[in-house]
């Protein structure tokens, strides 16, 4: 039985060991040390997320979140009751077409407010020559919570008006301290860009641009069951004035021909009808 | 005298014997050993699998934790955004202000100023114009110098020295009614421009109402859904 070479067995002993080695090795343990460097990886992030520095990172990052929040909250209260209309200035609750004559008298007001805010600050408007003009809202309801209010682009109704440039005169004092208080002018926000002066004496003449804006203090926009929210149209009844452009706004009563349908006047200064108060 | 008389195949025998054997239990050792080393890499994975599946629950709360600041700043995104929006425009409303106050320190006496109008040149430069009336060249090249010193000022030009007619009229060599005057006789009318690149009258730029509150979360164009549910009286939140 043992007739062959004993180097023979040594040969074939060392070939079964390293044969058995390499089989376990290359099957078993190396997969698994593999999966063990993952593993470690994995902890050793684990063990980071859950140190008490990242823990403590993770809690004043919540406690800052909050804190950023509720100092928003605390000022949007103060700029809300201060600088939006007051609640029911503005109400579009009621059905859209009541919107719409709520509109046109509301915009009178905000026109009266931003003359009486351009005088209470001591200069003189020298242009618009008109006077300080907002422009006029559709008599469209749908279009008018659309695009004057710009709801439900924004998630809340909204009106920016864009009133160009205007020009004031006064002493420089004046004019400075009336640019500045544009950020003082209650129920509305008012954005000042681009002034210049213009003047030798003591009155000197300011050019800037004005944009307005009004979030309007509404619990609820009317809606309807029909055309995701809006009301009927009434076809050839709207628009007698025309100039329309999905813009929200419509050519002043009495300035091109006529105006809309409905609450129809003239003069610069719309009637106010419907109910409300400002 | 010793002899051996066996046969040289016997003692062959022997020595594979012991060969083989020894060879067998080497083999058996080497997959003993393996087995072993084998078992014990299998429990180190396990140990590692269950200190991380232990560790999990853990992480998964902390970064929780983290995530919810997210939530807790996406939930108010609206209000942060108007009051963002609010305080950007305040800021802004008092830069022209601001530059003009500072500015007319750095006008000498002699140059009679006519027009001033400074315009937003991007986030980080401003240029001023200004339009005024000054006699001499000294006075021309002084004012430049000193407009070179208002802060943040990179770049003073210059133009239009020479002497102009006056163009005066009225009954005192002046219009009452134009609240600008021309030039006095053998003053120039010049005009300086200066190039703002830095410090706190560089940004003149105000913010973009409607491009800003777009970003608030309302529906993309101004239109209802199409084909969606009808608008509701959902009550509605300007914020806090």
């Amino acid at each position: 039985m043992y007739k062959l070479n004993p180097l023979t067995y040594v040969i074939v002993g060392v070939i079964l060991m390293l044969t058995t080695f390499l089989g376990f090795y290359f099957l078993k343990i190396r997969p698994e040390q593999e999966e063990i460097g993952y593993w470690m990886d994995k902890n050793q992030k684990l063990d980071q997320i859950i140190s008490e520095p990242s823990k403590q990172a993770a809690v004043d990052r919540v406690r800052d979140a909050l804190t950023k929040v509720s100092d928003a909250q605390s000022t949007w209260k103060l700029i809300a009751a201060r600088r939006t209309p007051s609640v029911g200035a503005m109400n579009l609750t009621p059905q859209r077409w009541q919107v719409v004559v709520n509109a046109r008298r509301w915009h009178g007001q905000v026109e009266q407010d931003l003359r009486h805010w351009i005088n209470h600050g001591g200069v003189r408007l020298v242009s618009p020559a008109g006077g300080l003009q907002v422009p006029f809202p559709t008599d469209k309801p749908n279009e008018l919570v659309q695009y004057y209010f710009n709801y439900p682009a924004f998630p809340f109704p909204i009106a920016i008006w864009d009133l160009g440039p205007i020009t004031v005169s006064g002493s420089y004092d004046r004019i400075i301290s009336h640019v500045k208080s544009w950020s003082a002018i209650p129920h509305y926000i008012a954005e000042v860009r681009g002034l210049s002066l213009t003047g030798t004496g003591n009155q000197l003449q300011a050019t800037y641009g004005l944009t307005v804006v009004a979030y309007i203090n509404t619990d609820y926009v009317s809606g309807g069951p029909a055309e995701g929210g809006g009301v009927p149209e009434m076809g050839a009844q709207q628009n007698v004035g025309g100039g329309q452009d999905n813009s929200g706004t419509m050519p002043r009563p009495g300035t091109s021909g006529g105006g809309g349908g409905m609450a129809a006047n003239s003069g610069p200064t719309p009637v106010a009808i419907g109910g409300g108060k400002r | 005298m010793k002899l051996n008389l066996l046969p040289k195949s016997v003692a062959k025998n022997v020595q594979g014997k012991t060969v083989f054997w020894t060879m067998v239990g080497l083999v058996l050792l080497t997959l003993l050993g393996s087995f072993l080393y084998s078992k014990k890499v299998s429990g180190d994975l396990e140990s590692y699998i269950t200190e991380a599946n232990a560790k999990q629950p853990l992480a998964d709360q902390v970064v929780q934790t983290a995530a919810s600041a997210d939530t807790i700043i996406g939930d108010a995104k609206t209000v942060l955004t108007n009051t963002a929006l609010v305080n950007a425009i305040d800021s802004s409303n008092g830069k022209y202000p601001r530059l003009y106050n500072a500015l007319l320190q750095y006008i000498p006496s002699f140059l009679r100023v006519r027009t001033m109008n400074a315009q937003s040149a991007g986030p980080t430069m401003a240029v001023v114009t200004i339009d005024g009336y000054l006699k001499t060249f000294q006075q021309y090249s002084d004012a430049m110098i000193a407009l070179l010193r208002f802060p943040g000022c990179s770049a003073v030009g210059r133009s239009g020295f020479g002497p102009v007619a006056s163009g005066d009229v009225g009954p005192f060599g002046y219009n009452p009614d134009v609240a600008v005057r021309g030039p006095m006789p053998g003053y120039s009318a010049v005009t300086f421009t200066m190039s703002i690149t830095s410090g706190p009258f560089a940004d003149l730029q105000a913010p973009d109402v409607r491009g800003t509150l777009s970003g608030t979360g309302g529906q993309p164009g101004a239109g209802p859904p199409q084909g969606g549910p009808p608008l509701r009286r959902g009550k509605l939140q300007l914020g806090g």
